[in-house]
């Protein structure tokens, strides 16, 4: 009796120590025993899920919070990834990308969104151009790839097909949307064009060639400075994720027409510089400091100009009309040099790429965990009274099905589904003596164990209960036979274990083929 | 010294071509030796300005074609250029 509570006392600590230990990782790994712990570090090596199992739970719940916050802000923290059935319809790309769902396995499934969810570089898909399409492509961290099939966009929605993926993987989805560019966006890449270094070294170096030239020859300059302004549109759409369909054509199609507009391309620089200058005061008659002035750029000095009439009367007098003149000569430069740009990129189509990456780490895996009904151990079992240490393998049964990596986010996060997750029930038979014992006194070497087996992460557990025997004692003095001889009795165990049908190649047999 | 070049304009009427600036002058006053490269040709003429005045400096030339047109003054960093068309007919 004095032994039994002993046992259940131990046993219910372990539990306690269990819980507490698998929470902190794969430094729980470290409490057991010096053979055990070489085994297990050279696995957790090998297969990254069971160290990323143990330390993904914290980083996947953090995600989720955020999510609900920066999402729907309906669920609070306590929200969960949870694995998305495929048959009630497709997978939100907002949930997707605020990490509220995990993808399916198995089984192919749409994902569908709004183009107002897009974002290419910060800004709205929307803002750069008007989507007709979307494809793209995926590729998962067990080295799975796949094409999205291209999928016209008819109004502000769209849908994509991913093919099967794997389970606890974590995936990296690239949405190529493409279409023409939003006209009110041409003109802020005119503004960065006008601004940008390699644009502005074009202009000085046609200046320097064309110096005294005839005009051929300086219109042949100026077409060189017209294909590198080309080239420093497509960088810029570039940066803001646009790439055209076809870079060559429109290479060509950009430089002809901007060499078409040569001159209000090249003059509203020039016009800018001009009005920049002191004398004529053009800062004073926007109400502003000249530090802030000379900051604007050509976009915003057009807006300025447009926005709010300047007061000319802060301008010298004999410069007034003159200044006038050349402030009507700027925005028509800049408005003419916007039209040749908007005539070079007019039928252009673009693509922008969208990419989601929320498994791109261990941390976030965006695939549904596997969902198992049972294990297969092999261990060692430690039976105190018989002071033995055996070999054992061991069919875990759970109750219900459970994530194949206990650290993934349970459906309910209450304290019963995270018991429920961890424990089995074990059934299955204890092997040969590995502690070098010479007289067992387990006959015939073999004996049946049942037991409770609490899972540390995705391949280790601790498995403890009872270890049924038949005796095989030594004979007494006289060669007399004890009456316990040949008895069935049972012993205490407990031991670690790994779960071979964790490893990827088993996981079929003991896991469902598809998520739910 | 020159302070300011402003409003470049080339004027074409019946084959007779002008390319003029509006110059203004600084606190000094005095001669000022102002250059006009037109496309491949270059005119140079002096002129008095009174303190702080601003005025026209006009020159006729023969260049032709579409080019840079670059009016520069001696002594002075302020310098105007535009691309132009010295052809294009004016308005009448």
């Amino acid at each position: 009796m004095f032994y039994s509570i002993r046992r259940c006392i131990l046993l219910a600590s372990c539990l306690v120590c269990l819980r507490d230990a698998s929470a902190q990782g794969s430094g729980a790994v470290a409490s057991l025993n010096p053979a055990t712990l070489a085994f297990s570090a050279q696995a957790a090596g090998s297969a990254n899920g069971g160290t990323a199992g143990a330390t993904g739970t914290p980083a996947k719940g953090a995600t989720g919070a955020t999510g609900a916050t920066g999402g729907t802000g309906a669920t609070g923290s306590s929200s969960a990834p949870v694995c998305k059935s495929t048959v009630s319809g497709a997978i939100a790309y907002a949930d997707l990308k605020s990490q509220k769902v995990t993808l399916p396995y198995g089984t192919a499934f749409a994902i569908t969104g709004s183009t107002a969810d897009v974002q290419l570089g910060g800004r709205a898909l929307g803002t750069l151009i008007t989507p007709q399409s979307v494809n793209g492509d995926y590729g998962t961290s067990d080295g799975v790839t796949g094409a999205i099939v291209d999928s016209p966009i008819g109004g502000t929605t769209w849908t994509v097909n991913i093919g099967k993926l794997t389970p606890d993987s974590s995936v990296t989805i690239d949405f190529h949307f493409t279409g023409p560019l939003v006209p009110s966006y041409v003109n802020g890449v005119l503004t960065q064009m006008l601004v940008d270094p390699t644009f502005t070294s074009a202009t000085k170096e046609f200046a320097t060639i064309a110096h005294g030239k005839l005009s051929p020859d300086q219109m042949a300059a100026a077409a060189v400075m017209a294909q590198s302004a080309a080239s420093v549109v497509t960088a810029i759409l570039k940066s803001n994720g646009l790439v055209p369909k076809s870079p060559d054509d429109l290479k060509t199609a950009l430089g002809a027409a901007i060499f078409s507009k040569i001159e209000p391309v090249y003059n509203a620089n020039q016009r800018m510089a001009t009005l920049q200058e002191p004398v004529y005061n053009l800062a004073g008659a926007l109400s502003l400091a000249p530090a802030d002035f000379d900051k604007l750029s050509p976009q915003q000095l057009a807006d300025a100009l447009r926005g709010k009439a300047p007061d000319y009367s802060k301008v010298p007098e004999a410069s007034r009309g003159d200044v006038q003149d050349e402030v009507g000569h700027f925005l028509t430069d800049f408005d003419d040099a916007a039209s040749g740009l908007t005539a070079g990129l007019q039928g252009a189509l673009f693509t922008g790429s969208a990419s989601l990456a929320v498994g791109s780490d261990q941390a976030t895996d965006a695939v549904c965990d596997l969902q198992k009904y049972a294990g297969f151990d092999v261990g060692a079992l430690y039976s105190f009274r018989l002071s033995e240490l055996r070999s054992f393998f061991v069919v875990h049964i759970y109750f219900g099905s459970v994530s194949a990596r206990p650290g993934a986010p349970p459906p309910k996060q209450t304290p019963a589904e995270w018991l429920r997750q961890r424990t089995s029930l074990a059934l299955g038979m204890a092997l040969s003596d590995i502690s070098g014992s010479s007289n067992s006194k387990i006959s015939g070497q073999n004996a049946f164990v049942y037991g409770l087996g609490v899972r540390l992460n995705k391949y280790f557990r601790i498995t403890a209960g009872g270890l049924l025997y038949r005796t095989t004692l030594p004979a007494g003095p006289g060669g007399a036979t004890s009456p316990a001889n040949g008895t069935l009795r049972q012993e205490f165990f407990i031991g670690p274990s790994i779960d071979i049908s964790g490893l990827s190649a088993l996981q079929s047999i003991f896991a469902k083929a598809k998520s739910n | 010294m020159i302070a300011g070049f402003i409003r470049l304009q080339s004027v074409n009427k019946n084959g007779k071509k002008t390319v003029s600036v509006r110059a203004t002058e600084d606190a000094a006053g005095g001669t000022e030796t102002i250059t006009f490269e037109i496309i491949d040709q270059t005119k140079t003429v002096q002129v008095k300005f009174d303190p702080n005045a601003t005025q026209t400096v006009s020159v006729d030339h023969t260049a032709s074609g579409e080019g840079l047109v670059t009016v520069t003054a001696a002594n002075s960093p302020q310098t105007i250029q535009r691309v132009m068309d010295v052809d294009k007919p004016s308005d009448p």
